[in-house]
């Protein structure tokens, strides 16, 4: 793991970096490797350490640039494509290794599955292939192509080595989870640990792996035509939908999951991708159902939540911890360089996202305790000190948000299994809710109903382009600040650069009355402001700007950069998201699809009524989704998808009965 | 050669005939003055200014380049490492089944 971060070159010696030697440094690219220079830094040197992915082979481990801005020395350590698909896929191969086998049986894959996600992951690099090139000078995706004489030119190593790479990693893969693939529904909390983005590519090693597992379940299992069909309807949509206008997308933290182009082979690699991969998980989900291990479940939460925390706190404290966790866990983006907590008093720490981790520890501590009391397993003496690390995790997130879905869920929970009479149980809820509601806005909330009701339209209206000129009051407010819709329906609507969403929106709340009556607009304004989403969400409708397909049927699945980057509005710049869940998929797959998913969910909820940890598991999740990017990231999906699909063997009547 | 001709000089929709200009002792290249000067290295460190696409291109294709590492084709000694790797992999399983 160290060796290729140790080799520097005898050319050149290594020296004290400082202000003074900087350009030392700058002058002697790809000579002096990351140990070398971490050794030899000044007492009054601060560095952070950061990957430049455009490097050539020879160069990979070592410095290939400073750049300095007085306070902070930003070193850039080169990497290369070939090199990191290769060793950071062996890492994370390795971490599969340590899963124990499966006790009888062995999962077989065909070759064909194999070739099948390798010609994937081929077809991937040719749709985004603007986006590779603008990092690597090598980077090329013809077999063969042809010389300006005509001879045809076959030295294309860089896309053999990494075809031949991918090969290599799908047979190591192959044979690990023949004799793992049963157990791996036990170890999936790790997927929150080691998230296995790759550092060049815009892929996620485990996005892979899924997938292969959802190629190779078509094989043994019969299709359901159904659900092809529909799904097929959509694809179509989509491609008739394209506009293939935008070629680079900033991906950020969102790296390895979302699409980085606009063009027909990138839509058809997440069009396939996408469904493949929640296929795998499904099938692992119904092929485990035996091997489902509770107790090892709850485990493997505490243990991968806690090394979160334990990473997150080494990667803040030491320059190469946060470099190494960075690229062996495959992290969306570096982790947090300080221990302290940053915009609204929340840490990340090694996580992309503070409000993320914190749902994730959230979720940890109910299922943990959800199980210690369905299975009647007090957590041993090791699981209580996880589960405390966890719950400070929750502290330091910050995530209010998490922690209030938690003890509600919690209560209800705890409720619902006493031995109570129906009537006193709904008796304690209806006076809760209304002691809560009556508190909150007596004491909380300083904004009456009306100003609530239009927040998320006003948010929106500010964050538009508006290139009319209102006049100024007194106070230097414009009809924007002072959110008079009415004064805005006036202008005509190619005048206004409203988004269509903003249109349809400020048209049917004007329409609605009385503005003091709730409609729907209004209730989800006021809910917006409570959970402080009034904003976000704000954002989100003035960029929304769908035609009726669009709004039908989205934009296909991982597909940000139409709804980011074509309607011009004031946040426009750097990544801005919804926020929500429901408004990504909403982007994704449209209203059909979204309310094909909520059907779904519904009926799950229903058929379940006394699946006692499924409903809660499911609803903290399906809440915090609501509000949350969540899905954007693979493992919270995986989560999602598996709290939907896997039956816990523990009903109501079992519990109340050991009870009595 | 031609896609790093491109990646070096830009895009051009030119074709250039390398034979005709290498047989033509008399060949000037003409200054482009849109074309952005491109520094070239040659293995031995020799340095040469271009002034034009075809100019670049010309170099390009005699091996010249402007980044010092395309002298060492790591990728091929990736790509034959992996070939071996997986040789032995494949070789491993198949006495391990015969097995």
């Amino acid at each position: 793991m160290l060796l290729p971060w140790s080799f520097s070159s005898n050319d050149v010696s290594v020296v004290e970096l400082n202000q003074e030697n900087i350009g030392y440094y700058q002058q002697n690219p790809c000579e002096i490797s990351l140990f070398d220079i971490n050794s030899n830094i000044g007492n009054d040197m601060v560095v952070e350490y950061h990957t430049d992915i455009s490097k050539s082979v020879e160069c990979f481990g070592k410095v290939s640039w400073i750049g300095n801005n007085e306070k902070i020395a930003k070193v850039y350590i080169a990497t290369n494509f070939s090199i990191d698909i290769l060793y950071q896929s062996l890492f994370w191969l390795l971490l599969i290794f340590l899963i124990p086998k499966n006790k009888n049986e062995n999962y077989s894959i065909n070759n064909k599955s194999l070739l099948l996600t390798i010609f994937l992951v081929y077809l991937h690099l040719k749709g985004e292939g603007t986006y590779y090139k603008i990092f690597s000078r090598e980077f090329d995706i013809d077999f063969i192509s042809k010389e300006f004489n005509g001879d045809f030119y076959y030295e294309n190593y860089f896309l053999y080595a990494l075809v031949l790479s991918l090969g290599l990693i799908m047979l190591f893969l192959q044979d690990l989870l023949k004799t793992r693939y049963f157990n791996l529904i036990n170890y999936f909390p790790f997927l929150f640990l080691t998230i296995g983005s790759f550092n060049s590519f815009n892929l996620n090693f485990f996005v892979l792996v899924f997938a292969l597992l959802g190629i190779n379940s078509l094989f043994d299992n019969k299709i359901n035509y159904k659900l092809y069909y529909l799904y097929l309807f959509f694809v179509s949509a989509w491609f008739y939908n394209l506009n293939s206008q935008y070629t680079f997308f900033d991906i950020d933290k969102l790296k390895g999951f979302i699409s980085t182009s606009e063009s027909y082979l990138s839509l058809l690699f997440w069009s396939l991708v996408f469904p493949l991969s929640i296929l795998g998980i499904v099938n692992l989900v119904k092929n485990s159902s035996e091997s489902l291990n509770l107790i090892l479940l709850r485990l493997n939460f505490l243990i991968s939540g806690s090394l979160i925390m334990l990473f997150g706190i080494i990667s803040a404290t030491n320059n190469i911890s946060n470099f190494f966790s960075y690229y062996y866990l495959g992290l969306n983006k570096f982790g947090m360089r300080t221990l302290e907590s940053v915009v609204g008093n929340s840490w990340r720490g090694i996580t992309p996202s503070a409000e993320g981790v914190g749902e994730f520890f959230g979720f940890v501590i109910l299922f943990t305790i959800i199980t210690s009391f369905i299975k009647k397993k007090i957590p041993s003496k090791t699981e209580l000190i996880l589960l405390v690390i966890n719950l400070y995790g929750l502290y330091k997130s910050n995530n209010f948000a998490a922690l209030a879905a938690l003890v509600i869920l919690l209560s209800i929970f705890l409720i619902e299994n006493k031995y109570l009479v129906r009537k006193t149980k709904n008796l304690i809820y209806l006076f809760s809710f209304i002691g809560i509601t009556f508190f909150y806005f007596s004491f909380i909330n300083i904004y009456n109903y009306e100003d609530l009701s239009k927040s998320m339209l006003s948010k929106a209206v500010i964050a538009s382009d508006i290139p009319v000129e209102f006049a100024k009051n007194e106070v230097g407010d414009t009809a924007v600040e002072k959110s008079n819709f009415a004064l805005f329906l006036q202008i005509p609507k190619e005048d206004r650069n409203f988004s269509t969403s903003l249109n349809f929106l400020l048209e049917k709340y004007n329409n609605s009355g009385s503005n003091n009556v709730p409609n729907l607009i209004s209730l989800v304004s006021v809910i917006s402001v409570i959970i402080n989403r009034s904003e976000k969400w704000g954002i989100f409708i003035a960029k929304y700007n769908p035609d009726f397909g669009e709004f039908l049927f989205g934009y296909g699945p991982q597909q940000l950069s139409y709804y980011h980057n074509k309607h011009i509005t004031n946040f426009n710049e750097g990544l801005v998201l919804p926020h929500s869940s429901l408004l990504n998929y909403q982007i994704f797959f449209g209203i059909i699809g979204v309310s094909f998913l909520l059907a779904y969910i519904i009926n799950v909820f229903n058929k379940n009524k006394n699946q006692l940890i499924k409903n809660y598991l499911m609803l903290y999740l399906v809440v915090n989704a609501l509000k949350s990017d969540a899905l954007l990231y693979f493992q919270n999906l995986v989560l999602i998808v598996i709290i939907l699909f896997v039956q816990f063997n523990t009903e109501k009547s079992e519990f109340l009965e050991q009870n009595e | 050669m031609h896609k790093k001709t491109f990646v070096i000089c830009g895009e051009s929709d030119t074709v250039p005939d390398f034979a005709a200009i290498g047989n033509n002792p008399n060949f000037v290249f003409q200054n482009d003055p849109d074309f952005e000067t491109v520094r070239l290295f040659d293995q031995s460190g020799n340095i040469v200014n271009v002034n034009s696409w075809l100019e670049c291109a010309n170099y390009v294709n005699g091996g010249w380049t402007d980044n010092i590492s395309d002298f060492f084709n790591g990728e091929m000694y990736i790509f034959l490492a992996t070939l071996l790797a997986t040789s032995i992999f494949l070789l491993y399983k198949k006495i391990r089944y015969s097995n």
